[in-house]
């Protein structure tokens, strides 16, 4: 397949495509990046004032399809030494983007890793840094709020589980190749295939994003919402035009909350989840995309982020990840040598 | 063809009067031809292509055996009647399979061991064209550059990309797929594929130089023919097709529920690691 950034690029997303499990070992281990102290500062998403008219479809509605790239260095909550800054001036962003790329070299220094520092510049230098310091727009700080004590108790048993799992099912989504990484919804950035394409019919938008090869089918005209009974791991969508915007309502989440990883570390999500996204061209180039996340059982309040995502030529590749997941296999191994080790431990007489 | 078509026009005027009668009876009674269907003009999309948009699904038993089988016992005993085997006549066309020697006693073993082996049981991808006639439904999204094909079972999908060549970068399951418009029907033809789909569970499999041009045209406003072209030189001694009807889901609204099958597969794949198993629990 024709890609615009020829062979080397190519060949590292092959090498992803065929390691799955490599993959999930490594974004288990990344992405750790977030945390710090609360802000004071109110970013908003400013939609550029120009004189962009957005293209139409032949349909006549707003053209918001191709592919498009939302990997970004943005963290989704503002890092603790960035508290109480909304915004970066160049100077800082140079001085921030250096220290970033310092870290990375430093966490690779010597030691063998799948993925060189290259791929992840690679991935990420493309994407659009707005000067923003989180993606996070509401809380103003920055900071996904406080969870409910519910959702605590619920992410204690989550880690319990995962630590010694029983089956499959003590693991994550992602682990077990249902549902990820940064496919959300709401889509999050990741460290890579932050990738997905957006097509339309006069019905429907598709929203396709390369993990885990999911197609979000989302009808367009006024639809009643569906029961309760059936609900889908990536929850089931509704949309309309509101102007030049295209707003995505989705309901009907499972238990098992959604995949991202960062999500997870704050406990989760709930069935009971709530969405809207929000998905706006404002130039040629780029995509707004904007999502309010409101899931009562599990956060104390909503919360809203906002991420750029730049169109690319990028094609969308299958993602197979179940169809090769030895990750799983072998997360299941070590932890049944785990109790066999702890089984022979407990055998040994006191000395 | 048309000018033919013509001739035979031709030739009925010229029957003339004395027909006349039982002509417009015969007319007015007769179950479409084959020759009748591609008459159908399907309804266009804004751009002006023969709009193929909606879920669809194909009702027949070539999940079961692509060529034509009887009736016989399921695999598990309890569920009895519930999971055993319809009879069916096959989608083949000649019936026939033209394996090699060597590939034809693999379809067999495939057979044999058709539980252990079969990729539909673990939940895989189930390339094409099998993901077509599977029993559940799929999603035609159809724009001017692009078709979405979104397959129920396994939450499989595919990108359709209209009047370019994709050419495969590495083997997948649902293959690279480019499209073209001829006259009404939408062609496809993918490469690109793995060796690890099967054509249903009765073994009938491929290599990795499988070649399958796909053929949807609209014969009425609520189904499509469905006729497929299978090469692959490892396998098989020539190319061979299958054809069947593809049946509009008419609910209202139509909605595509995803069979997320890979919870309904972990326990044949990753059982043997559980602490405590299953039928314990």
């Amino acid at each position: 397949m024709a890609t615009s950034d020829g062979g080397t690029a190519l060949t590292r997303r092959v090498e992803r495509l065929r390691y799955p499990a490599i993959v999930a070992i490594v974004i288990s281990c990344g992405s750790q990046a977030i945390g710090g102290q609360t802000g004071q500062t109110a970013p908003a998403v400013s939609k550029k004032a120009s004189s962009f008219t957005v293209p139409r479809t032949a349909d006549g509605q707003p053209d918001l399809q191709g592919v498009w790239n939302y990997g970004t260095e943005m963290p989704l909550q503002r890092p603790a030494e960035l508290a109480g800054k909304e915004r970066l001036t160049p100077s800082e962003e140079a001085a921030y983007r250096e220290q970033m790329a310092a870290r990375r070299r430093e966490r690779q220094n010597g030691k063998p890793t799948r993925y060189s520092g290259e791929v992840f510049d690679d991935v990420l230098a493309k994407a659009d840094w707005t000067k923003r310091t989180s993606l996070i727009t509401d809380p103003r700080d920055g900071k996904i709020p406080a969870t409910t004590p519910l959702a605590e108790k619920r992410r204690d048993e989550r880690a319990a589980a995962f630590a010694n799992p029983d089956g499959p099912e003590d693991l994550g989504l992602a682990d077990r190749c249902i549902l990820g990484w940064s496919t959300g919804p709401p889509i999050i950035p990741g460290n890579q295939s932050n990738v997905v394409q957006l097509f339309q019919s006069r019905d429907h938008v598709v929203i396709y994003t390369e993990m885990i090869h999911d197609a979000r089918i989302v009808p367009l005209n006024d639809r009643p919402a569906v029961g309760t009974t059936i609900r889908e791991y990536a929850g089931v969508s509704r949309g309309r035009w509101e102007k030049d915007t295209l707003v995505v309502e989705t309901t009907n989440f499972t238990r098992h909350g959604i995949a991202t990883l960062t999500l997870r570390q704050t406990g989760g999500t709930d069935e009971n989840m709530h969405l809207i996204e929000r998905f706006t061209r404002i130039d040629p180039k780029t995509l707004l995309y904007e999502f309010t996340v409101t899931d009562p059982t599990t956060w104390t309040r909503p919360w809203s982020a906002a991420v750029t995502m730049l169109k690319t030529d990028e094609h969308i590749y299958e993602y197979a990840c179940h169809e090769g997941n030895r990750s799983l296999e072998t997360m299941l191994e070590n932890a049944r040598a785990a109790d066999k080790a702890a089984a022979g431990a407990a055998k040994k007489p006191p000395e | 063809m048309a000018r033919r078509r013509i001739g035979i026009v031709t030739a009925l005027i010229a029957m003339g009067a004395a027909c006349a009668l039982i002509g417009g009876i015969l007319a007015l009674t007769a179950a479409p031809s084959a020759g009748q269907e591609h008459t159908y003009r399907a309804p266009r999309t804004a751009d002006g292509t023969p709009n193929l948009n909606g879920v669809w699904q194909a009702v027949n038993t070539a999940n079961w055996d692509i060529q034509t089988h009887d009736q016989r016992q399921g695999p598990v005993l309890q569920l009895g009647a519930a999971f055993s085997v319809p009879a069916g006549e096959g989608v083949v066309v000649g019936d026939e399979i033209p394996y090699q020697p060597s590939a034809l006693a693999k379809k067999k073993e495939n057979a044999e061991q058709w539980l252990k082996l079969d990729p539909e049981v673990k939940c895989f991808m189930p390339g094409i064209p099998r993901a077509t006639y599977m029993p559940y439904p799929f999603q035609i999204v159809q724009t001017p550059a692009h078709l979405v094909f979104a397959y129920s079972f396994a939450n499989a999908s595919r990108i359709v990309y209209m009047n370019i060549r994709v050419e495969p970068q590495i083997d997948t399951w649902m293959g690279y797929a480019s499209g073209r418009w001829e006259g009404d029907t939408l062609v496809i033809d993918s490469t690109g594929f793995n060796d690890q789909t099967w054509f249903d569970r009765a073994g009938n499999f491929h290599s990795d130089a499988l070649k399958v041009t796909e053929r949807y045209t609209a014969i009425g406003p609520d189904a499509l023919r469905y006729d497929v072209t299978i090469e692959d030189p490892k396998v098989f001694t020539r190319p061979w097709q299958m054809s069947m009807p593809l049946y509009r889901r008419l609910e209202q609204p139509p909605r595509l529920w995803k069979y997320n099958c890979v919870e309904f597969a972990e326990e044949v794949i990753y059982g043997h690691l559980r602490k405590t198993p299953k039928s314990s629990k």
